[in-house]
């Protein structure tokens, strides 16, 4: 599912610290927009917007960063107005709202693991490429 | 990209198998949730009565206490509603108020109860503030104002005074929704005709509030939270003459001046 790959060029460390950033960056915003599923995906869209004209090792890392939060934000925006509306509108608590729960918070989780071994690796100048992400970021980031 | 998408596909295919696998599962028989919130909101409910409590004495008379049990007897039993559940409780204050609190306790103010000409118009209140008991709108406003956090972190004995005197505000003296005051008077309306009290008597009494309005501002608590009462005078008429019934007097008027003046 994450596999490190030749990337063709070995990054300097300038390149490798930003590339790092990018997913530390939506990990902090993870943390601190808790509960606000929103807040992650605005953090990852301005780094990603700030590293534009960046290198393309670090445009592809914020590229795959930003993508990944894209896939979350829906996932966990469904999640989040579920739980409103059994708390506030006495909606009923049912096994598909449990399911839902339980599968969209391993689905974080998995998420959380994965970009912190990114950040790490990515750190280290190796290039981390994420199953679907990876393939994704290859057709949106260009040389 | 035609890879992508087939990635896609199977990663959407994979979350829905996960939720569907998931949800087999019956979470809902193993933790009775309805049971959880009810523990809850029982423990709730016993904090900020005692927190009323402190404030205004509560009045024992045996007479009152019973038409009051009367009362919500005739409107529970027409309406299939559990009665035994709902706790009236008459506290000394000359406010015109009475509400609901979590875990179906009741307060009634004696200054209301001095207000009402009639045990019908007593009635009504009582069957609007059943309305919002049934209809969960005491937790949900609770909810609302202090957030849902705070409530079971009360429910696990973390209170405050500050929390209690919010909640108490909240419940006694802020604005109430628009929507749920409507739907509370609808229901009254309905749980009255079918316990064969004429609904006439609680729009007479908001009438007569919304006329005195102005010379009895600092007593009308239950009128000045509530919005707009001439409309809802005009709205429990209309709905009113939908209501097919045969009125039943509750209690005489001579036994029910008695009962005022025992206050």
């Amino acid at each position: 599912m994450i596999i490190k790959k030749d990337f063709g060029y070995v990054p300097n460390d300038f390149e490798s610290e930003r590339a790092s950033n990018s997913y530390l960056m939506s990990l902090i915003a993870l943390m601190v927009g808790l509960p606000l599923p929103i807040v992650n995906l605005i953090a990852t869209l301005i780094f990603y917007l700030g590293n534009r004209k960046s290198t393309y090792f670090v445009r592809w890392h914020c590229t795959q960063a930003l993508l990944s939060q894209l896939t979350v934000l829906p996932l966990n925006s469904v999640g989040f107005w579920w739980t409103l509306s059994i708390v506030f509108d006495s909606t009923n608590v049912t096994n598909n709202y449990i399911g839902y729960i339980i599968t969209i918070i391993a689905f974080n989780i998995t998420e959380f693991i994965a970009t912190i071994y990114t950040a790490i690796n990515t750190r280290k100048g190796q290039h981390v490429e994420w199953w679907f992400f990876g393939d994704l970021a290859h057709l949106i980031c260009k040389r | 990209m035609k890879k992508v998408l087939f990635q896609f596909a199977v990663l959407l295919g994979v979350l829905i198998f996960v939720w569907f696998i998931l949800s087999r599962i019956n979470y809902t028989e193993k933790v009775d949730f309805q049971k959880l919130s009810k523990s809850n909101e029982e423990k709730i409910g016993k904090i900020i009565y005692e927190f009323i409590k402190k404030k205004d004495k509560e009045i024992e008379s045996d007479s009152l206490k019973s038409i009051l049990i009367k009362i919500r007897d005739r409107i529970c039993n027409n309406n299939q509603i559990n009665c035994s559940e709902i706790k009236i409780h008459v506290l000394n204050n000359t406010q015109i108020n009475a509400f609901a609190l979590p875990d179906r306790h009741m307060v009634i103010y004696t200054g209301l109860i001095e207000y009402c000409k009639t045990p019908e118009e007593l009635s009504g209140v009582i069957a609007h503030e059943i309305a919002h008991m049934e209809n969960n709108h005491i937790m949900k406003r609770i909810s609302r104002k202090i957030g849902f956090a705070i409530l079971i972190s009360m429910a696990g004995g973390d209170t405050s005074n500050e929390i209690l005197k919010e909640i108490v505000n909240s419940i006694t003296s802020t604005a109430f929704d628009r929507a749920e005051e409507t739907e509370a008077d609808s229901y009254a309306v309905r749980y009255l005709a079918k316990a064969n009290i004429d609904p006439e008597h609680f729009a007479n009494f908001l009438f007569r509030l919304s006329q005195e309005e102005h010379t009895l501002l600092d007593k009308l608590e239950w009128i000045s939270t509530h919005p707009n009462t001439k409309d809802r005078t005009t709205e429990v008429l209309k709905l009113k003459n939908r209501e097919d019934f045969e009125i039943k007097p509750i209690v005489d008027h001579e036994k029910w001046e008695a009962i005022k003046k025992n206050i």
